[in-house]
């Protein structure tokens, strides 16, 4: 299966960075929380590099698990803030 | 009464076993599925030959199978060791070790962190998936079918071991009995006033007292515990409107950004009745916020050591007369203030906190030493057993006896709830080949407790940068631990005795 863009930079930026912890075995719709892969203290890092890196703005309302639980969810949470510009 | 952990878990079974246990994301477990997932837990542990006092570490996040993990252990009369999920490798491996671990417990994802070794070291490895056991691993053993619970457990037995930061470099683990956890969650359904039926918030980790706490506490009233990771405050008080949580347990890192959020406001917790506050001071203001956002939601300061399970509580009431205080014992518990010759000081006189009581815990797993350190007969009489427990912290108690926290004996720090020591960051910096000798101090920080200031010198010839070493740092520590400031010098600065003066690190004074 072919990897969306969105999904493809995020995993390169989770892989990149100690901070996070990115088992092999992570897929599209794994838990991220469950698997560790971030939590408080990084959960901010993440969202800096989703503002930066796709150009939106994401509100602290924003900041739910359900937004960031999967790489799927947080592919979703970025199309849809980009379409809101 | 309840004297065993997992007689919490029978009781609400056989009175309500059709009421919601656990609630996780999406997932909802009556006490009669709970109950059923830890028989066959502690069956299958039984089969594969766990004898009685044995060391189970459980390794999993926040999840339903590590609560039924928990009462499984204790079923099947083992020891829970619970492995916090933010710890990394070489921290695993050492409590693998010390605790003598038989079997760990784990998922495919938290199992996918270990190095191959460490997947190697425990006898048999039990990986939980969706509430079942996925895989058994290891394990030679001859399984013997229908082996009974064991009968003949005691209050005495332990129940489990905590790993708290040691003052040598390594954590050591405190020996919890079954009476501990249990009189705990009594004396806590006491002073928190807990009703039948109340949603508590489960947002602490259970390998830390207070967070176990929560999951007795919930299970002691027939309530509903709601299994939450701390992503944002935005997160959490929409999760506790969702549940209609009744009580939330926090500690500074969690409650400050709760207090400053937007979403205070907003969203409308109607069941709300109580917030406590634990592991750490909450600077006054923040629990003036949090009592103008939520007028009728009463505010609970708590205070607690490891090594005596819970300690001491401020009535709600008492919390505008006086904000700084930590109160007085909780119920089954007694707190003295000792002097350096273990008399008791008088109102204003700062001495060490002491606590006597059947919360006293047994000490520090194979290592009398420090368990001699740590736990006492109780100095003001001779008459019978009485131990005590030193909690290393300095308080005050004024005119009506209530108690204030002045500051730590030793060096101990306190990151985001967890007590740190300066000694096992540098053990571990220590470790990088690059480096040849460091020290870690910690800067007041009203969020986390303490940050962490590293200095390094390093090896001639070496060129490592201060980014460098905190990408180890990363690797090589849990979250909490990991300095947000790391600088490089020449020399550490030593005191009169040739000491390093973390002091003079802390304050910053060197370049």
């Amino acid at each position: 299966m072919s990897e969306s863009p969105v999904i493809f930079k995020v995993k390169k930026f989770f892989k990149k960075d100690p901070e996070f912890r990115f088992p092999a075995t992570v897929r599209e719709n794994t838990s991220l929380v469950q698997a560790g892969v971030f939590d408080s203290f990084s959960v901010i890092k993440l969202v800096t590099f989703l503002e930066k890196e796709f150009k939106i703005r994401i509100k602290p309302e924003d900041l739910l698990e359900e937004n960031f639980s999967t790489l799927k969810q947080i592919e979703k949470l970025v199309l849809r803030k980009q379409k809101k510009k | 009464m309840q004297y065993l952990v997992h007689h919490f878990l029978d009781q609400a079974c056989r009175e309500f076993p059709r009421k919601t246990a656990l609630i996780h994301g999406r997932e909802r477990l009556r006490y009669l599925d709970v109950q059923k997932a830890a028989d066959g837990l502690a069956r299958r542990l039984l089969e594969l030959g766990l004898k009685k006092g044995d060391r189970v570490g459980i390794y999993l996040e926040k999840s339903v199978e590590e609560v039924i993990s928990v009462f499984a252990v204790s079923k099947a009369g083992g020891v829970f060791v619970i492995l916090n999920s933010a710890l990394k490798p070489d921290q695993v491996a050492y409590i693998m070790g010390q605790s003598g671990m038989r079997c760990l417990v784990t998922g495919p994802l938290t199992y996918g962190h270990l190095p191959p070794a460490l997947r190697r070291k425990p006898e048999f490895v039990l990986a939980l998936e969706g509430g079942k056991i996925r895989t058994v691993i290891g394990s030679r053993a001859k399984r013997t079918k229908d082996i009974p619970f064991p009968k003949d457990l005691t209050g005495n037995d332990l129940a489990s071991i905590i790993y708290t930061s040691g003052s040598t470099g390594f954590p050591k683990g405190v020996m919890l009995t079954h009476h501990n956890v249990c009189l705990a969650a009594h004396s806590g359904a006491k002073h928190l006033r807990n009703e039948s039926g109340d949603v508590l918030m489960g947002v602490l980790p259970l390998s830390f007292d207070y967070g176990l706490f929560q999951l007795t506490s919930a299970f002691k009233m027939t309530g509903t515990l709601v299994l939450k990771k701390f992503i944002s405050a935005e997160d959490l008080l929409e999760t506790a409107r969702r549940e209609k949580v009744d009580g939330i347990a926090g500690i500074p890192t969690i409650l400050i950004p709760l207090a400053e959020s937007r979403a205070l406001n907003k969203i409308a917790l109607r069941h709300l009745r109580y917030i406590t506050n634990s592991g750490g001071k909450l600077p006054v203001k923040y629990f003036r916020k949090l009592r103008k956002a939520l007028p009728r939601v009463k505010i609970f300061s708590m205070y607690g050591f490891t090594e005596a399970f819970r300690a001491a509580y401020l009535e709600p009431e008492e919390l505008d007369r006086r904000p700084e205080s930590i109160g007085k014992a909780v119920p089954n518990a007694r707190i003295y203030v000792l002097d350096a010759n273990g008399k008791e000081c008088g109102p204003g006189q700062t001495g060490e906190l002491v606590q006597a009581g059947p919360l006293v815990s047994r000490g520090y797993w194979k290592n009398p030493e420090a368990t001699a350190a740590k736990i006492k007969q109780n100095p003001l009489h001779n008459d019978y057993d009485d131990p005590v427990c030193y909690s290393g912290d300095f308080v005050k108690k004024d005119k009506d006896g209530f108690l204030y926290f002045i500051g730590r004996k030793d060096q101990m720090l306190k990151c985001s709830g967890y007590r740190v020591s300066p000694d096992e960051i540098e053990a571990i910096l220590h470790r990088h080949p690059q480096i040849r000798s460091a020290a870690a101090s910690g800067i007041p920080d009203e969020r986390l407790g303490h940050r962490i200031r590293v200095a390094a010198v390093l090896k001639s010839g070496a060129s490592l940068k201060p980014e460098d070493l905190l990408a180890y740092c990363r690797r090589a520590m849990p979250s909490y631990m990991v300095p947000s400031e790391i600088r490089i010098l020449d020399k550490l600065p030593l005191t009169a005795h040739g000491k390093i003066n973390r002091a003079l690190l802390a304050a910053g004074k060197v370049s």
